[in-house]
């Protein structure tokens, strides 16, 4: 598989994301590199493996449905570059 | 040319739980801003998720109402976007064995006919970003951010916008039955998207598909698909093409517009997410729920009809959610009247319910009342009339039993046989003038003796037996 400059523009939107011309061409480099190496994994004959959904053979607990948790809404808030009002402020996504 | 739209349905519905699905904060709707949102819901590092039980079983409760197959195992993925209202860059949802597999929902009118569901998943709220007139700016709440959502996906089997909506209200109806979630939809406890497209009547193809997001109440959806599926149809007939995309309904101007561009499923990027090993679904879990599922809305009506000799549109109407119908099932063996329950229900109490601004399930008429003043209507304690009076005194909370009313607003029905006879007799003697002219063929006097009578008993006269009595008086000489 190779990545040409469309698939890179809609990773790019994907990740909310602007390079600039340099850093394009930087970064095609390092993915054609990347996927060379996924190719070789995609070699591998793996007809005979299940696929392993996760490494631990345990089943998820549960948790009882009971509030637990006290939000300290100015202490989280603290960590936010703007707020007013108790609203996180965000660039207009509309 | 002929064309024919083609609808599927995802409905997102929010389950009922004291916490969020993967965190212990609160879900209460109308919270201050972010007052609701932990640790855990906006993402932060060193936060892992733990899976809330009652989500899982309220999710296992609608896959074994419409008789879905449950896997044995399920898993949770990570759906991969950027949007200020999801924190941590992506949603906890599921892709491959969701909780809930390939069901039937059957329409309950009788016709046999079924809507195919193709899939429920669980997965979580994204937040809720408010466009206020603030230049450049959005303002986002998180307190949604975590809530349990069941997505039930329908197969695109819907053929018109008035079926949509019909299957819509359908769902809606079960959801509420089953006790899953409050289903307001005007707080967005319950939201649909619709899929549409439309295609030569006779051609098997689909085609190109059409998502709008964010339906909130039955009419929009009704709107949305008219207007889309004519801008389709219009479309095609100008020789253009469909492309695929995501577009919101404007109720105001009543059309669809384009959103803003929105990654499609493969753009997702989903993965299994390692936070959250695979659950596998107990035996006993199942044996459980499926033995406290109600009858469902349809049986239970059908049982109505047959048994009770309901009308049809009582039974529907007294089934349309567990609290009613389980409501009238108290008041009818207590009251061994059925119909006088039914009625009871969908009239007076309804009525009373609606103007106080509360729901059955905290109204002051509690079944036992209830069935207490329909018996003592039928033991002849009180008058149909009397009855509301009680009633009202229940309802206003002036009274907390209907006996208790009863002697308090001095309401008990005179029907002692030999009391009538006298008032009759003593009413007869003195209107002899009235009493010949009846005797001669003026029988529509009965009424003014009739009158005389609840004039001088307040209205407490037992009516049916002062009319016997009166009557055979009458006739007697």
């Amino acid at each position: 598989m190779s990545l040409d400059s469309q698939l890179l523009d809609h990773l790019l939107f994907l990740s909310r994301m602007e390079l600039s011309e340099n850093e394009r061409k930087l970064i095609l480099q390092d993915f054609e590199r990347t996927l060379a190496m996924i190719d070789v994994m995609h070699a591998a004959n793996c007809d005979s493996v299940p696929p392993l959904e996760n490494p631990v053979s345990q089943t998820l607990e549960l948790r009882a449905d009971e509030q637990t948790e006290e939000v300290d809404r100015e202490a989280l808030q603290q960590m936010a570059p703007e707020v007013t009002n108790g609203l996180y402020r965000v660039p207009r996504v509309i | 040319m002929k064309w024919q739209p083609v609808i599927g349905l995802e409905i997102h519905v929010q389950l009922a739980t004291q916490s969020k699905i993967f965190s212990g904060a609160a879900t209460q709707f109308g919270a201050m801003p972010n007052t609701q949102a932990c640790a855990i819901d906006l993402g932060l590092p060193g936060t892992l998720p733990v899976l809330n039980e009652q989500a899982i079983m309220l999710a296992l409760r609608f896959g074994l109402a419409i008789d879905a197959e449950i896997p044995s195992k399920i898993l949770f993925y990570r759906k991969n976007y950027f949007y200020p209202d999801l924190p941590k860059g992506y949603q906890i949802s599921q892709l491959d064995s969701p909780i809930v597999g390939a069901g039937r929902i059957p329409l309950g009118d009788g016709s046999g006919r079924q809507l195919a569901i193709e899939r429920a998943h669980l997965e979580e709220d994204a937040g809720k970003s408010l466009h206020r007139d603030m230049e450049g700016i959005s303002e986002i709440d998180l307190n949604r951010a975590g809530i349990p959502l069941l997505e039930i996906v329908t197969r695109p089997e819907i053929y018109s916008a008035e079926e949509a909506v019909l299957w819509f209200r359908r769902i809606h109806a079960l959801v509420c039955y089953l006790g899953l979630s409050d289903a307001v939809m005007a707080e967005s406890s319950m939201r649909c998207d619709v899929n549409v497209s439309v295609r030569p009547a006779k051609q098997a193809r689909l085609g190109e598909r059409i998502e709008i997001k964010n339906l909130n109440s039955f009419r929009f959806v009704e709107q949305a698909l008219d207007f889309e599926i004519d801008r389709q149809i219009r479309c095609l007939e100008e020789g253009r093409k469909i492309v695929r995309e995501t577009r919101l309904y404007d109720p105001n101007e009543r059309q669809t517009l384009p959103m803003r561009s929105k990654e499609y499923a493969e753009d997702y990027r989903y993965f299994p997410d390692p936070d959250l090993l695979p659950l596998i679904v107990k035996d006993e879990w199942i044996e459980d729920i499926r033995q406290s599922l109600p009858p469902l809305p349809e049986q239970r009506s059908q049982s109505y009809q047959s048994s009770l000799g309901l009308s049809r549109e009582a039974a529907d109407y007294l089934c349309v959610d567990c609290t009613t119908a389980d409501y009238f099932d108290s008041v009818a063996t207590l009251s061994k009247d059925p119909v006088a329950s039914a009625n009871w229900i969908m009239g007076e109490l309804a009525f009373a319910n609606k103007a106080a601004g509360c729901t059955l399930a905290d109204s002051r008429v509690s079944a036992d009342a209830l069935a207490d003043l329909i018996r003592r209507i039928n033991d002849t304690t009180l008058s149909s009339k009397m009855a509301k009076i009680v009633f009202a005194a229940l309802c206003e909370g002036r009274s907390s039993s209907v006996d208790e009313a009863i002697d308090a607003l001095d309401m008990k029905q005179l029907s002692d046989e030999d009391e009538l006879a006298e008032l009759v007799t003593r009413t007869l003697d003195a209107h002899p003038h009235q009493v010949g002219q009846y005797r001669s063929g003026k029988t529509k006097l009965l009424g003014f003796f009739v009158g005389q009578i609840m004039q001088a008993t307040h209205g407490q006269a037992n009516p049916k037996k002062l009319n016997t009595l009166l009557r055979k008086m009458l006739d007697k000489a």
